[in-house]
């Protein structure tokens, strides 16, 4: 009898709304690890989200690569979606807005079309603009830089090399060079730039490169990673302490490779 | 007084390391001031492998702690809490003896730089085992005992 209910209109309405759900779901997962949020919060989300929208029978299985999930939709099919994460990168502020979202949602103070246009609306303006980024960077290194023992030269210098690093992030992008490579490439700027203004101005190089360099230390990774396997997420928690050991050495790779000529 | 100096440019470096990561702003007061207190355990202890992993401790706990208390997500503090203590110096003096083909040196400062960041995860992991298994009184139902996720729907209460 059901079966001819779904057949003949009744359920339409149902099945595009479960429809609009699971694209709500998808969209919260993806935006979270794409912000490099913990796969147990991806997961987590997921879960509570497809409860609140009428789908108890959820299951999802994240990485920080990507993500698979399959639910059972309330007419009896199952629906399944499999979502590779192909570029990430640290956002914060977005997995806060995607939590807050979902709470909401779960707390029943959103539907399912709301959580979607409220997801997409956060997606569409997700980082703040490139000058900032610029002169954030340049700031925290060259505070950095203060922090290891450097003098107002140095912060300076520091300061410059930081946001030359940071204004060549948009190149690497266009270039789609490998995350590893990235890294790598940092290094070598670092070192680079820092070793031409030391040897024009003068000052202690330890204080300049280990400023620079330290912004694109692996903090999110390593912490995500020790999370992640706290949780049993063992997969996720290999494959981003991997992340953090090969950027920090191909990081420091790029920076001996400087120092050697 | 360089002390001072340098308690001061790890406040900005964290703040401006936690807005370049994008971390909403009401988080900012709170995170650079846990930072402060990790970097200041860390000086007073000297920078040996027990200093790192108290001060990973602490900076957990900390940071597990605030995250309860404003119901928001513990990474969202953690992040930028710990950079102050991150061994960056040791990464980069390890480079040094690299690139001087000083091996021994380099196997030296490299290990205790790697170990070092192994301290200060195992201090993270314990402060979060710890509050795991605390309940806290919830004064909001949008809480639940995990403090940092949603609150839990109503059908399985």
């Amino acid at each position: 009898m059901r079966f001819f209910g779904t057949l003949f209109g009744k359920g339409a309405e149902d099945l595009e709304r479960t429809d609009v759900a699971v694209q709500a779901v998808v969209l919260a997962a993806r935006t979270i690890l794409e912000s490099g949020g913990e796969t147990y919060r991806a997961e987590e989300t997921v879960m509570r989200m497809c409860n609140a929208f009428g789908m108890p029978d959820a299951e999802i299985l994240a990485f920080p690569t990507g993500f698979t999930l399959a639910v059972r939709k309330p007419d009896g099919g199952t629906e399944t979606r499999v979502m590779r994460i192909q570029h990430r990168r640290i956002n914060l502020g977005m997995i806060n807005d995607v939590n807050t979202v979902s709470r909401n949602a779960v707390a029943g103070r959103l539907t399912a079309e709301e959580a979607l246009a409220a997801i997409t609306d956060l997606r569409a303006h997700p980082l703040p603009p490139a000058p900032r980024q610029i002169a954030l960077f340049a700031l925290a290194a060259g505070a950095f830089s203060v922090m290891f023992g450097g003098g107002i030269k140095e912060c300076l210098m520091c300061c410059l090399v930081g946001a030359v690093m940071q204004a060549c992030m948009p190149l690497y992008a266009i270039a789609r060079l490998p995350l590893l490579l990235v890294s790598l490439a940092s290094g070598v700027l670092a070192a680079g730039l820092s070793g031409l203004l030391l040897s024009l101005f003068g000052g202690g190089q330890a204080a300049v490169i280990s400023g620079a360099i330290m912004p694109l230390l692996p903090g999110l990774s390593m912490t995500n990673a020790v999370r992640d396997t706290m949780r049993g997420d063992l997969l996720s928690g290999m494959a981003r302490a991997t992340e953090a050991l090969l950027s920090a050495v191909m990081l420091a790779a790029g920076v001996a490779v400087v120092l050697m000529l | 007084m360089n002390i001072f100096v340098q308690c001061f440019a790890c406040m900005l470096a964290t703040m401006f390391f936690g807005m370049l990561l994008g971390q909403p702003r009401q988080t900012l007061l709170h995170t650079v001031l846990i930072g402060l207190n990790a970097y200041v355990l860390y000086l007073l202890l000297d920078g040996s492998v027990l200093a790192f992993f108290l001060c990973g401790l602490l900076a957990g706990l900390l940071c597990e702690l605030t995250a309860r208390l404003k119901g928001m997500a513990t990474t969202l503090f953690l992040i930028s809490a710990i950079i102050p203590v991150v061994p960056g110096l040791g990464l980069y003096r390890t480079m040094m003896f690299v690139a001087a083909a000083d091996y021994p040196h380099a196997l030296q400062v490299g290990t205790e730089t790697l170990v070092g960041i192994g301290a200060i995860a195992l201090g993270l992991t314990i402060a979060t085992a710890i509050f795991a298994n605390i309940r806290f009184p919830s004064t909001n139902n949008e809480r639940n005992e995990q403090g940092d996720l949603h609150a839990r729907p109503d059908h399985q209460r």
